[in-house]
Formats: C-alpha cells, sequence, structure tokens
C-alpha cells in the first residue's frame, strides 16, 4: 500500500462507518454496533502502526488540489499523531461505555452515525497539514456534534444545542477572516515544525498579530477560554458518553490542539514570542485556569463540576504552549493527553454512579464508594490525579509547566500551579471523602447481589483510570505521552531557532 | 542488595494493595502487619552503601542508601513493626475495621521508605505525597465526628503544604538545574530564586513535620487516629518532614543564613509552646502530640544549625535526635493503649515504662535523651555571635519543659480507669510490641550513634558533668510540676489552640459580611430584583450556585484562612530575617 494511502485510512476506518451506520434500519442493532466497533479498532491498530512508521523516521502525506492555490493536506507528523494515538485510543473506549450506556435507547442509528461522524471529524483535525484542511474539519465537527448534544430530544436538550451551535458557529466564523487573510498576506502555506511565518511576521507584525488574534478567538471558543466557555456547561444535558467525548477528545480538545498548531506549526514559539503575542495568551490562559477551578468549586451537580473542572484543566494546555520554553511547551502537549485521560474517567465514573444509583449530585455521593468500589476507585486515582499528587498523569505536567515557567523567568508559574492545586483539590476531595468516609442515609441497595455497575461501564473506567497511573509511573518510557512531547518539543524549538 | 532496597519498598506497597482488594475480614493480614517492615529493617543493618537509578520509573527514579536514609529505615522499620504488632488488639482483627486500617497502615510505611531511599527530588516527593494521602484514611479511621473533623482539617493543611512543597521544589530544581538531592542542597544557595525556594520547601516540609504555626491540624489528628496510627503519626511519619528539610534546604553557602536563623527562632519557639500548649491538654494523646510538636522544635532547631554552619554533623545529629524521640513517642503512644487494656497489677508496669520513656524525652542521664541533647547543645554553643550563648542558656529548660508536660502525662495516665480487656490472642502481641520499643528507646540510639552518623560525638556515658547538666531541668522540671499540681488549676486550651480562635475570628467576620450584605441587599432590593427579572432563570441559578457555594465554602475556608494567614506572616518574616 503506498505510505500516502495511510491517512485516508484512518479519516475511512470511521467515515465508512459512519454512512453505513445512518443508513441502517433501527432494529438491526448488531450490525450496527459490529461495525462501530470494527471500525474504532481498526484505527487504534493503524495508528499504532503510524507511531513505529514515525518513530522510524517515515512520512507520511495525502494532498490533493482543491481549487488552484489551495490544497486539502492530511500528514501523519509527530504532533498530529500525539493528538490521533489518544483520540483513537479513548474513541475505543468510549465506544465500548456508548454501547452499554445507550443500550435500549432509541434512535440509535442516528446516534452512532453522527457519533462516527464526529471521529472523522477529530481525526481529519488531527491530519490537517494546512490552515484550510483544518478548518474544513473543524466546522464537520461543529456540525456532526450538534446531534449528539440534542440527543435526549427534550427542551433543556435542544436549549443547550442551541447554545452550542451559536457559540461554535460564531467560532467558526472568525477562524473563515483570519484564514483568508493570511492566504492573502503570504500565499498557501502548510504546518510545519518551528513555525513557517517567521519572514512573513518580520514584513508585517501588525497583520499578523491580527490574524493571531483571530485565530486565538476562533479557536478559543472549542477550548473554553474564557469568555467563550457559555456553551460547555449547557452542552451537559448531552448523554454521558457524549460528554466524556467532547471534554476529553473531540470538541474541546480540538480547540486546544488548533491553539497548539498555531503557535508552534504555524507562527512557531520564537516568532510568537517575538509578535509579543505569548504574554497576553498566557494571561488569558491564567484567567481561565483559576476561574473554571472556581466556578467547579461553586457546583453541586457532579457533571456541572466536571465540566467547569475542563475549563480550568484545559487551560494548562494553552499556558504551556504560551510561556515560550521548550519544557513548558513539553508540559502542555503532555496535557493534551493527560487531560484527556483523567477526564474521561470521571465522566465513565460520573455516567456509571448516574446509571446505576440515580445519583447527580455530590451531596448525594455519600457512601457510593462502599458500594461501587471499583468504580469510584477509579474516580479517585483520577481526581488525585488532577490535583496533581506525584506520580500520577496531573503531576507530570504540573512538573513541567512549573520548572518551564521558572526557566522562563516567569517566577509566577509555580505561584499558580500551587493555587491551582489547592482549587482543584476544594473540588474534588470533598467528592473523594464523600464517597469513601461519609454514611449514607439509607444503605445502597445491591441490584442482583452485585456491587458494581455493569462490565461495558466499568471496563473503560478501568482501562482508562489504569493509564492515569501508567503515564505517570513510566513517565520516561519510550512512547510515553511524555517522551513523545519532548520529541516534539525539541524540534519545534530546534527548528525555529536561527 | 538491589533486591533488598526494592522489596523495602514493594513489600509494604503490594501489601498494601492486597488488604485493598481484599473483601473479607482477614486474620492472617492483620496479625502480620508487622514483617512488612522487615526488608526495611535488614536493609538498614545489613545493606552496604548503594546508589541504584531506575531510569524508566516517573522521571527517571534514583535511590540511594546514605547514613540519612540508613537512620530513617531504622527508624520507620521499628516504629512499624512494633505498633503492627499491636494492631490486632488495639484496632481488631476480626472484623472489616482491621482490613480496612491494613492498607492505608502499609501504603504509609511503603511511602516512608521510599522517602528516605530516594536520591532526587521526583522520587522523594512521591514518597512523601504517598504517605500523606494515605495517612488521611487511618486519621478518620474510627468515623467519629471528631475523626471526620480531624481528618478533613488534616487535609486541608496536608494539600497546602504539598502545593507548597511542589512550587519550592519546582522554583529549586529551575534554579539549580538538577534533580539530584545531594547536588541541590550544595549548590541551592547561590541560585537564582533561592530564598523564595528555601521559604516554600521550609513551610511544605513544615506542615508535614508540625511546625510551629503550621502544626494546627496535629493535635487533632494525631489523637483521632487509633493508637497504633498515632504511633507511626508521630513517631514516624513527622520525621518524612523532617527528612525533607534536612535532604533539601542549602547546606553550603552564608547567603541563606538567614533562613537558618528563621528555622532555630521558630524551632526553639515552637520547643516551649508545644510544652505549654500540650501541659494544658486534658486528653493523654493530644498531650502527647503537642509533645511531637514540641520535640520538632528541637530538630527544627538542629536544621537551622545545619543551615547556618553547613557542618555534617548537625544533620546527622537531626538523625540521631529523629530516632530517639521517635522511639520515645512510639513507646508513650502505644503505652496509653496498653494501659487502657491492662490489669491493676500490670499497669504500674506498664507505667514505669512510660515514666522511663518520658524521662528520656526529657533528656535524663543515661537515656538516649542525653545523648540527643548533648549533641545538640555542643552544636548549638558554638553558633557564631549571641546565638552561641543565647542556645546554651535557653536549650536546658526545654528539658525542663518536656518533664512538667510528660509529668502531667503520667498523672492523667494514672488518674484514667482502664477500659476493659483483650482477647489473649492479641494481648500478647501488644505487651511484646510496647516492650521491644522500650527496650529499644533505651538502646537503639546509643548503638547506632556514632557508627552510623558519622560527625556525631556522643557523650561518654559516665561523665558526670553531663549528668549534672542534663539532670538539673529535670529535678527543676519536677519541682515546677509539684507546685504546678499542688497549687494550681490548669487552664484548658482546646486541641488545635489557633485553629479554634481563628475559626471564631472567621466565623464573627463571617456575621459582620453577612450582616452588611444584607444592608446592600435591602438598599439594591430594587435594582437587583429589575435585573434578576431580566435575567430570568439564570439570575436564579447563580443565586442558587451562590448559597450553595457559600455551604461548601463555610466547611472548607476556616483552617485555610488560618494557614494562608500564617504563611503570609512567615513568608515576611523570612523576607526580614
Amino acid at each position: 500500500m503506498a505510505p500516502s494511502m495511510l491517512p485516508l485510512l484512518v479519516i475511512a476506518t470511521s467515515l465508512v462507518p459512519a454512512v453505513v451506520v445512518m443508513a441502517l434500519p433501527e432494529g438491526r442493532a448488531r450490525t450496527r454496533e459490529a461495525l462501530t466497533l470494527f471500525g474504532a479498532v481498526s484505527k487504534v491498530a493503524l495508528v499504532a502502526a503510524l507511531l513505529v512508521g514515525v518513530a522510524r523516521g517515515e512520512v507520511y502525506e495525502a494532498s490533493w488540489q482543491v481549487l488552484p492555490d489551495l490544497e486539502m493536506v492530511l500528514r501523519v507528523e509527530e504532533l498530529p499523531l500525539l493528538f490521533l494515538t489518544l483520540s483513537a485510543a479513548l474513541w475505543l473506549t468510549t465506544t465500548v461505555y456508548a454501547l452499554g450506556y445507550l443500550d435500549g435507547d432509541r434512535r440509535l442509528s442516528r446516534f452512532f452515525g453522527f457519533f462516527n461522524l464526529c471521529v472523522t471529524a477529530t481525526m481529519g483535525i488531527g491530519l490537517a497539514g494546512n490552515l484550510f484542511t483544518f478548518l474544513i474539519f473543524y466546522e464537520l465537527l461543529t456540525v456532526s456534534t450538534y446531534p449528539l448534544v440534542v440527543h435526549e430530544g427534550d427542551r433543556k436538550a435542544l436549549a443547550g444545542g442551541r447554545s452550542y451551535l451559536a457559540y461554535a458557529v460564531t467560532g467558526g466564523s472568525v477562524l473563515f477572516p483570519a484564514m483568508v487573510a493570511l492566504h492573502v498576506l503570504v500565499g498557501p502555506v502548510d504546518f510545519a515544525s518551528g513555525g513557517v511565518l517567521a519572514e512573513a511576521a518580520a514584513q508585517n507584525p501588525i497583520a499578523l498579530t491580527g490574524v493571531f488574534v483571530l485565530l486565538v478567538v476562533g479557536l478559543g471558543v472549542k477550548a473554553a477560554l474564557v469568555p467563550g466557555h457559555g456553551w460547555l456547561p449547557r452542552a451537559m444535558v448531552a448523554p454521558t458518553p457524549v460528554s466524556a467525548l467532547l471534554h476529553a477528545v473531540a470538541v474541546v480538545k480540538a480547540g486546544a490542539y488548533g491553539i497548539v498548531r498555531v503557535v508552534l506549526d504555524l507562527y512557531g514559539p520564537d516568532t510568537a514570542a517575538e509578535l509579543g503575542l505569548l504574554p497576553p495568551l498566557a494571561a488569558l490562559a491564567a484567567g481561565t485556569l483559576v476561574f473554571g477551578s472556581v466556578m467547579a468549586i461553586r457546583q453541586d451537580g457532579l457533571k456541572p463540576r466536571l465540566a467547569y473542572s475542563t475549563v480550568a484543566q484545559l487551560s494548562f494546555v494553552t499556558l504551556g504552549v504560551s510561556l515560550a520554553s521548550p519544557v513548558a511547551v513539553v508540559g502542555g502537549l503532555v496535557h493534551l493527553v493527560h487531560q484527556g485521560l483523567m477526564k474521561v474517567t470521571l465522566f465513565y465514573c460520573a455516567g456509571a454512579v448516574a446509571t446505576e444509583l440515580g445519583v447527580h449530585r455530590v451531596s448525594e455521593l455519600a457512601g457510593a464508594g462502599r458500594r461501587m468500589p471499583l468504580t469510584m476507585g477509579a474516580f479517585t486515582l483520577a481526581g488525585l490525579a488532577m490535583v496533581g499528587v506525584p506520580p500520577l498523569a496531573g503531576f507530570v505536567t504540573k512538573w513541567h509547566l512549573g520548572v518551564g515557567g521558572v526557566l522562563a523567568g516567569q517566577w509566577w508559574v509555580p505561584a499558580l500551579m500551587l493555587l491551582s492545586s489547592l482549587l482543584t483539590a476544594a473540588y474534588v476531595l470533598p467528592i473523594v471523602h464523600a464517597a469513601w468516609f461519609r454514611q449514607p442515609a439509607d444503605p445502597w441497595p445491591t441490584r442482583d447481589g452485585r456491587r458494581e455497575v455493569r462490565p461495558s461501564l466499568l471496563w473503560p473506567a478501568l482501562v482508562t483510570a489504569t493509564a492515569v497511573v501508567a503515564v505517570g509511573v513510566l513517565a520516561d518510557a519510550p512512547f510515553s505521552p511524555l517522551s513523545w512531547s519532548q520529541l516534539i518539543a525539541q524540534e519545534a524549538f530546534a527548528e525555529g531557532a536561527p | 542488595m538491589t533486591v533488598l532496597a526494592l522489596a523495602a519498598v514493594a513489600v509494604p506497597a503490594s501489601g498494601a494493595v492486597a488488604a485493598l482488594l481484599s473483601t473479607r475480614a482477614d486474620r492472617a493480614l492483620c496479625g502480620f502487619l508487622w514483617v512488612a517492615s522487615v526488608p526495611a529493617l535488614l536493609l538498614a543493618v545489613l545493606g552496604p552503601p548503594l546508589e541504584l537509578a531506575i531510569p524508566w520509573l516517573g522521571l527517571g527514579a534514583e535511590l540511594a542508601l546514605d547514613s540519612l536514609a540508613r537512620a530513617w529505615l531504622a527508624l520507620a522499620g521499628t516504629v512499624w513493626a512494633v505498633a503492627g504488632l499491636t494492631v490486632p488488639a488495639l484496632v481488631g482483627d476480626s472484623t472489616e475495621r482491621g482490613v480496612r486500617f491494613a492498607s492505608p497502615f502499609l501504603a504509609t510505611l511503603a511511602g516512608a521508605v521510599l522517602a528516605a531511599l530516594a536520591a532526587d527530588v521526583v522520587t522523594f516527593f512521591i514518597g512523601f505525597a504517598l504517605v500523606t494521602y494515605a495517612a488521611y484514611p487511618l486519621v478518620v479511621h474510627d468515623g467519629t465526628h471528631k475523626a471526620v473533623r480531624a481528618g478533613r482539617i488534616y487535609l486541608q493543611f496536608a494539600v497546602v503544604g504539598e502545593a507548597v512543597l511542589l512550587a519550592g521544589l519546582v522554583t529549586a530544581v529551575a534554579g539549580t538545574a538538577t534533580t539530584r538531592l545531594d547536588t541541590l542542597a550544595t549548590q541551592l544557595a547561590g541560585a537564582p530564586g533561592a530564598g523564595a525556594a528555601a521559604t516554600l520547601l521550609l513551610i511544605g516540609c513544615g506542615v508535614k513535620a508540625g511546625m510551629l504555626g503550621v502544626h494546627m491540624w496535629l493535635p487533632l489528628a494525631h489523637p483521632a487516629a487509633p493508637v497504633p496510627a498515632s504511633a507511626v503519626l508521630s513517631g514516624a511519619i513527622i520525621k518524612v518532614g523532617l527528612l525533607g528539610w534536612l535532604r533539601l534546604l542549602p547546606t553550603d553557602g552564608p547567603e541563606l543564613a538567614g533562613v537558618g536563623v528563621v528555622a532555630i527562632v521558630v524551632g526553639v519557639a515552637g520547643a516551649f509552646a508545644g510544652a505549654l500548649l500540650g501541659t494544658t491538654q486534658r486528653d493523654a494523646k493530644s498531650l502527647l502530640a503537642y509533645s511531637s510538636v514540641s520535640q520538632i522544635g528541637l530538630m527544627l532547631t538542629l536544621v537551622g544549625i545545619a543551615v547556618i554552619t553547613a557542618t555534617p554533623g548537625a544533620l546527622a545529629a537531626a538523625g540521631l535526635f529523629a530516632v530517639h524521640h521517635g522511639l520515645a513517642k512510639a513507646v508513650l503512644f502505644l503505652g496509653v493503649g496498653v494501659a487502657h487494656t491492662t490489669t491493676d497489677r500490670l499497669r504500674t508496669a506498664v507505667l514505669a515504662g512510660q515514666a522511663f520513656a518520658a524521662l528520656t524525652l526529657a533528656g535524663a542521664p543515661l537515656t538516649s535523651g542525653m545523648a540527643a541533647k548533648t549533641v545538640l547543645k555542643d552544636l548549638a554553643s558554638q553558633l557564631w555571635g549571641p546565638w552561641g550563648p543565647v542556645l546554651d542558656a535557653v536549650l536546658p529548660w526545654t528539658g525542663a519543659a518536656t518533664t512538667v508536660l510528660l509529668g502531667r502525662l503520667l498523672w492523667i495516665q494514672v488518674s484514667e480507669a482502664h477500659a476493659g480487656s483483650v482477647p489473649s490472642a492479641g494481648r500478647r502481641r501488644l505487651l511484646g510490641g510496647w516492650m521491644t520499643a522500650l527496650a529499644l528507646t533505651a538502646g537503639l540510639a546509643w548503638a547506632i550513634g556514632e557508627r552510623w552518623m558519622p560527625g556525631v560525638s556522643l557523650p561518654v556515658v559516665t561523665d558526670v558533668g553531663v549528668w549534672w547538666s542534663q539532670g538539673w531541668p529535670v529535678i527543676v522540671g519536677l519541682g515546677l510540676l509539684t507546685l504546678m499540681l499542688r497549687w494550681a488549676g490548669l487552664p484548658s486550651v482546646p486541641a488545635g489552640d489557633l485553629l479554634v480562635s481563628v475559626a471564631a475570628a472567621h466565623a464573627s467576620l463571617r456575621r459582620v459580611a453577612r450582616v452588611t450584605a444584607d444592608a446592600l441587599t435591602a438598599g439594591l432590593g430594587q435594582v437587583a430584583g429589575g435585573l434578576r427579572r431580566a435575567a430570568g432563570g439564570t439570575g436564579r441559578a447563580a443565586f442558587r450556585a451562590q448559597a450553595r457555594a457559600e455551604h461548601v465554602l463555610a466547611h472548607w475556608s476556616a483552617a485555610g484562612t488560618g494557614t494562608l494567614v500564617l504563611l503570609v506572616a512567615l513568608s515576611a518574616a523570612l523576607v526580614v530575617g
């Protein structure tokens, strides 16, 4: 097979199931499940093969002319692979979870059709080799997630969906002029490690600053940077697997990944620093971090609390790439993966508790740990990881951000990490405490003598919780998210240097 | 020996996991908790000096067995072993409770051993954090209202301490460009941001150690835990904080002498304040917890001397002091449990043992306290300027204060009725554990002294001059105690001291805030009403969220505020110093 086919195959493994599943009649559950799972598993295998290939130095690229001067480019490199691996892996676990969670629901062909279309868009965003391709898939993502958000179909769901659409479309519409402006200013440019706009920035700093601002505003809506975060808590009306996906892999992650690509691969960290774009971006991220954490403390609803926590946690990624230090960039990049693992685990567990015990609020969680020890064990691990307890995932991130901040002369970064740890502890630890150490008003009834949720909801959480531990304990092993991020940061700074 | 070093961590860690996964009451597990500390003890006694790198683990783990590590392994191994022996009798082995106790008990041991063996910053922090978080289930084990409150306050302090320590570590590592503990300590003094890093490290480890000013959780948490947990908490776990000071604070270069001076001042103040506050306690375990605050003050004084003078002997002396105090404190805590559960005839013997451990802590002649305190005084008297003579004059009085404090403990214990008897199976191990600790208290510090801790010169046991200099504070203390018990009624300070007054101040502040807010709301009622109507449901939701947030914050902020105020005060003191 030609190497250029591989990126297309990554897209096809979800696009084909999407189209077929959507056409399936509702009753063909077996076919629908088999096809979706087959697509997810083969995608993981494919991405694993790509990882090995890229580590050996091979390049996979597919491109074709859309208009003169305008190309669709899908390219597999180190940074895209970080995103692809996370998405493919969590998509598989979320597929298993969604099949279990929605078992017996109606309109499943529509759901899983768009579910697969959503992963297609995410893969496209990951692979996009230039801004144009990125934008196409970015809009496809908006369109394909809307039916998932409003899946329940009641008034609340529709209102949440409307809000999501309003924010996402506005954000997307800001990106379009930014792309056009860039095209007019510098012609067609592909993403490349270390940035491609150094010369253009020297000639036309003001215009490129404007373009950067537009790009960050457009991407910041999906990345939930304040004040573009408003849709996120409202989109919580979606079924839990969708929330998990939105928060860990697809939508917010696409926004954060977009910001990473703009800073590292379009402008380049050095050029962005010279234009003076990074300090305001860092300030925005820091503000979002504090705001999201404080709002999370105020929520009693389990899912809203997790939603605001996403707002806070995701800003680590933006903060990392905006500190102009290789070590901090490593922290930001690795958090793309770590935040996904931690947050997806928390959502799986929240959904499991809601399904099994009917609990949606933190204040009702007393004693849930005794009733569902494995689920709440996974929740506890992921929660402690978010607080930054070593050697779990979140600690690796905070360590690199803190050290990177000091190395870049930004002394406030360790203080911000300190504050973030305290605030995170304030919204996570009460949940853990209630689950394990508080007595429930009435003992939770067991279901058929069983103390846990059904396996399809339990195992995805256990797998991702194990990953939360593994990426911390084996942080320096080859192919770990940390090692891979170090590789990316090395290239971005080596090639950007004069 | 590599295998032994790994086993010292892995055996308790896997025991903790096994206990966590075991769903039924497991008698064997609870009966053999002491076995988990055997590898650590063997390593301490038999292990040759050792360096070990495991690059794929964490951010590149490095372990080393040096003299401090050896002392800490011996301390942790003994304290966990003797406390483990008492678990069946004092916690229970036939119920789910025993199994629930076993897992965090072993996990804290694994963390303490890992912290002792760590040669790089991240591995040390992993061990430190494991101890911190695994200790929480120990504190709330009893599930009573008191224990849950103590646990909440413990966790608030612990999380703040961890976060401060992480900030300090990050700053120090970025400044010195090394993650190895030995190079970090020698290079920090000249590195950029050294003052800030050292301050953060002093406070971050201080929370765990029970340093005066951030100690308020300790007199609540240690007594709330079951007796074997109190013994490891007060005997060994606070020493992980001390180890952090010894490993991380700069010991080279005069730039950071200010930090050393602050450490000495806070340490000596803590030694007296802990004893004073402890004397007012009515509960034996709270009193012992304050005694730990007092003793850790003396060890902090040694840390300060090490920072100022860069004498390796000061570090070794702190190690010796830690072993001495840890064992004696384990005897005293376990003795409270033992005395509760024995018949009258044995009680006299138990109280005699308690009296011996008390005299040891006071530094009476021939005890390990004589060794530890003489070494402290010798080092202190060599300090420059006025510090040497001042400490020379002040330090003996800590012996008198300790005598008063622990005399009061014996008084409480004598007047207490015993609670009942234990099943005979657990009883033998209970007495065995306590007596082992008592025997080691008498001998271990003398035995390891100069052999394991190079740079320490112990006093000659038969030197009558030392007998006198160590003896008179005890005699003065006994005299004060007699006067106090005969004539003075004791005031009673609630355990947690400052925390309680901070909570009261906070409550009145909240009342003022609420009255102000009510007034404002009344004034702006019209406007707010209009706005609220305009904002519709969103506004109401926001108000409800506000109310809920207040509810949450009310539980979290009292202790938090207190801590922050103290941290600010301490930082200010450091900047000035």
